[in-house]
């Protein structure tokens, strides 16, 4: 066994860290005080970020991008998130769908798609898989049903697809120039055979972006409508084959999809908790309660004890499954890894809460902000459903 | 006598109030451009249509106008009104409360001779207390009790006969919308109690704290501001019949407010129960599926046992023999009761949430607000940690 980071790791860590200090923390209270939907984002650190590689940050390197492992990819996770938990989002989900292009997409769409991702700084990815009535059914399609699970429809046309139906809650919805489109190109059985993944610019004919969303948590990052009405795709952006299911058509967890969706959460949780607990410390260390500092109490000593302890418990498991990502070995550990976060990361983000009390809640809206985005965790990704899925890859 | 049944006119008024809010209150109070906003003001309208049910009234004997409503009724009447708004709840339980205490225990005839009628006459006509819970923070003080003097931040002098008050007060419920100010203030080195008119030319009244900015959040619920008072005088004849007045307004306080946090409960668990007979995934409503039934089952035992200790405590407070003849253990039931219902309502909250998806952080749709609500409630007056210890010095009795 080996701990320590090499130098390429150890030097991504401390570019991110020097990162979220300058430029992230100081914008992320102010950001997340804008009201509105779009209005929390700001192209301005997206663009600074891109410069230093954090936007390419999963792209090999014979695509010209850094070709950092996944260890690397959770260190550098866990610095931006403690400076801003949506920002590093909004970085890190395009590394997700940049895996996805460089596993599942062919030569012709790598030129076409991977080029134009790393020159422009503001091309971003997304990946739209849940409609309205279809979320869950999406993770775990009921076999009694075939019928659950989405339903946008794709229809051949000569040598397009036309494409009808909306998806929501969509990752960069508002800001993504490319994005990976599940949809039924046989509607008569599950999505699991009939099911496709196309790759849809934001320019598509017949594609918009609808409603975006304004969240109580994690406001820099965009979650949005997308519509589709008679979009025309070439059948050129397929990826895989027609109708084998987006999981498989994506190569399934070897893309990085799932695998690295796993990873993803769970490292910026690692961030999240970071925060909390310098914040916890720093505000017990200086605030006066009962005649002595609050850090002098054994309640909060407790409080800061468990905070620590559920963080480090975590930033091993998700290096472990960084690890366990490097080396190839797939088990159940990534989602099991998710699942433990969404218990960390509410359990520090509350006991930071519980420590600041009325006062500190009411001086410090840093506090309230970090509950507010851990409870993204077990809406958008980590919840009791995932917990089943969970148990359905330990079965 | 153990008897858990509610007259015929605590049960009235909940039927009456559960109708109203469903009518009235919930449409305008969960309009998605108002929830999405950081700022929600109050309801105007509906706080006067309230008022004009009764509830401003409350807590007032009845031959004085009032209602004659005990602590337990208040209880009962706040839940259904924060059903639909929290905010409504406080504010018109903070003045119900006041106004109690004020004309029944506090002023003197001439006081009362001075503002029953105005109060029960204008429907907009409101109470604040310009003073926090001294006793809040003691928890920290365990387990040797707190044994300060009291601080209160306003203070007195004599001057020609008259009373001088100096200070400022911050987070004032009610403050915008008072028209009379129940002030506790350090008179040499007594502790009195002063009622004061708010159009008095020595106080200021801060705007309402409505923005969230990095120095000052919207963490309260209600209508708040500061209230400053600079050289304000008042006469000998405004000051109240006791100090005790002080320590029983946030006792009864605590209780209300836990009544009002059920409710915020009471509103995403049943928003929870509607969603998932509806939502269809994995093969069925989602309310047929395991996990959601048992989400379901934890909230509904956590609403009930908070509900079942909120009474007793009301009941313990409103008929006091209860402690003095043993039939309830003397410990401090409204911090117990305060405690355990905004944690549990909190976990409720949370869970309603889950069983929405995505949709429960969404701004425009009410299952954040319910978040949001139950975490004030949580950490509104004081921290979380140091109210367990609050109970743990009672229990303890270690002096």
């Amino acid at each position: 066994m080996d701990f320590s980071l090499n130098d390429e790791q150890l030097s991504w860590q401390n570019k991110a860290r020097n990162f979220s200090d300058s430029k992230i923390k100081p914008i992320s209270v102010p950001r997340d005080q804008i009201e509105g939907g779009f209005d929390p984002f700001d192209w301005s650190v997206i663009e600074e970020g891109s410069k230093l590689g954090f936007r390419t940050l999963a792209v090999p390197k014979e695509w010209g991008g850094p070709g950092t492992g996944f260890v690397t990819q959770a260190l550098v996770m866990m610095e931006l998130a403690r400076g801003d938990s949506a920002i590093c989002k909004a970085f890190s989900q395009n590394w997700k769908w940049s895996h996805l292009i460089v596993n599942a997409c062919n030569e012709d769409q790598k030129k076409r798609f991977l080029a134009p991702f790393i020159e422009d700084h503001r091309y971003m990815l997304g990946r739209g898989i849940t409609e309205p009535n279809a979320g869950c059914d999406n993770r775990l399609p009921p076999k009694s049903d075939p019928k659950a699970g989405y339903r946008l429809k794709a229809e051949r046309d000569g040598d397009d697809w036309i494409l009808n139906g909306e998806k929501t809650f969509i990752a960069n919805g508002s800001v993504g120039s490319l994005f990976f489109i599940d949809a039924r190109t046989d509607p008569n059985v599950d999505i699991i055979h009939g099911g496709t993944l196309f790759l849809v610019p934001k320019d598509t004919p017949g594609f918009r972006i609808g409603k975006i969303f304004n969240k109580a948590g994690w406001r820099f990052y965009q979650n949005a409508e997308l519509i589709f009405e008679d979009a025309r795709v070439p059948n050129d952006n397929v990826i895989g084959q027609v109708g084998t299911g987006s999981v498989k058509a994506a190569g399934g967890d070897t893309t990085g999809g799932d695998l690295f969706g796993d990873l993803e959460l769970a490292a910026n949780a690692v961030g999240v908790c970071d925060d909390a607990n310098d914040v916890a410390m720093s505000y017990a260390s200086n605030k006066m309660q009962g005649g002595k500092k609050l850090v002098e109490h054994q309640l909060v000593q407790l409080a800061i004890a468990e905070m620590n302890m559920l963080t480090e418990a975590l930033r091993s498991f998700v290096l472990r499954v960084a690890w366990e990502h490097d080396q190839g070995s797939r088990s159940a550990n990534g989602v099991l890894m998710v699942n433990y976060s969404t218990d960390v990361v509410l359990k520090v983000t509350r006991l930071n809460m519980d420590i600041h009390g009325a006062l500190g809640c009411r001086s410090n809206p840093r506090v309230d902000k970090l509950v507010r985005d851990a409870m993204i965790w077990c809406h958008l990704a980590g919840d009791s459903n995932l917990r089943l899925k969970a148990f359905s890859k330990l079965n | 006598m153990f008897n858990m049944n509610l007259t015929s006119e605590q049960l009235e008024f909940r039927s009456m109030l559960r109708e109203f809010v469903n009518e009235k209150v919930k449409i305008p109070a969960l309009n998605s451009d108002r929830l999405q906003s950081f700022h929600k003001p109050i309801l105007n309208q509906l706080l006067t249509e309230i008022s004009e049910l009764g509830l401003r009234s409350l807590s007032i004997p009845e031959e004085l106008g009032g209602v004659g409503g005990d602590l337990l009724t208040s209880c009962v009447v706040l839940e259904e009104i924060s059903v639909g708004d929290a905010d409504l709840a406080i504010t018109i339980g903070e003045t119900s409360l006041l106004a109690g205490l004020f004309f029944e225990k506090l002023a003197s005839d001439n006081q009362k001779g001075k503002y029953l009628k105005r109060f029960l006459e204008d429907s907009q006509f409101h109470l604040c207390f310009a003073g926090s819970d001294t006793n809040a923070s003691d928890g920290w003080h365990y387990p040797k009790g707190k044994n300060q003097e009291m601080d209160i931040t306003l203070r007195a002098e004599t001057v020609s006969n008259e009373i001088v008050i100096n200070g400022s007060v911050d987070f004032i419920i009610n403050g915008p919308i008072s028209d009379l100010i129940i002030a506790p203030v350090k008179l040499d080195q007594d502790y009195k109690l002063f009622i004061i008119e708010k159009y008095n030319s020595g106080i200021k009244c801060g705007n309402e704290i409505s923005n969230i900015n990095p120095t000052e959040t919207i963490w309260h619920h209600g209508i708040c501001s500061s209230l400053e008072f600079s050289d304000c005088r008042i006469s000998r004849d405004d000051m109240l019949n006791t100090f005790d007045g002080n320590i029983e307004f946030f006792k009864r306080k605590l209780v209300q407010k836990a009544a009002i946090n059920l409710g915020v409960g009471r509103a995403a668990f049943e928003a929870a129960i509607e969603y998932t007979k509806i939502r269809y995934q994995g093969g069925s409503n989602i309310i047929e599926h395991q996990a959601i039934g048992k989400m379901i089952a934890d909230m509904a035992i956590k609403i009930e046992h908070a509900r079942a200790m909120l009474w007793k405590t009301a009941w313990a407070i409103d008929n006091q023999n209860t402690i003095s003849d043993f039939s309830m253990n003397n410990l401090p039931l409204e911090i117990i009761t305060s405690s355990f219902t905004a944690e549990a309502m909190q976990e409720v909250a949370h869970l309603s949430a889950e069983c929405f998806g995505a949709m429960g952080v969404m701004r425009d749709m009410p299952l954040q607000k319910y978040l949001e609500d139950s975490l004030i409630f949580l950490n509104s007056d004081t921290q979380n940690l140091s109210t367990k210890l609050r109970i743990a010095e009672a229990v303890a009795d270690l002096d």
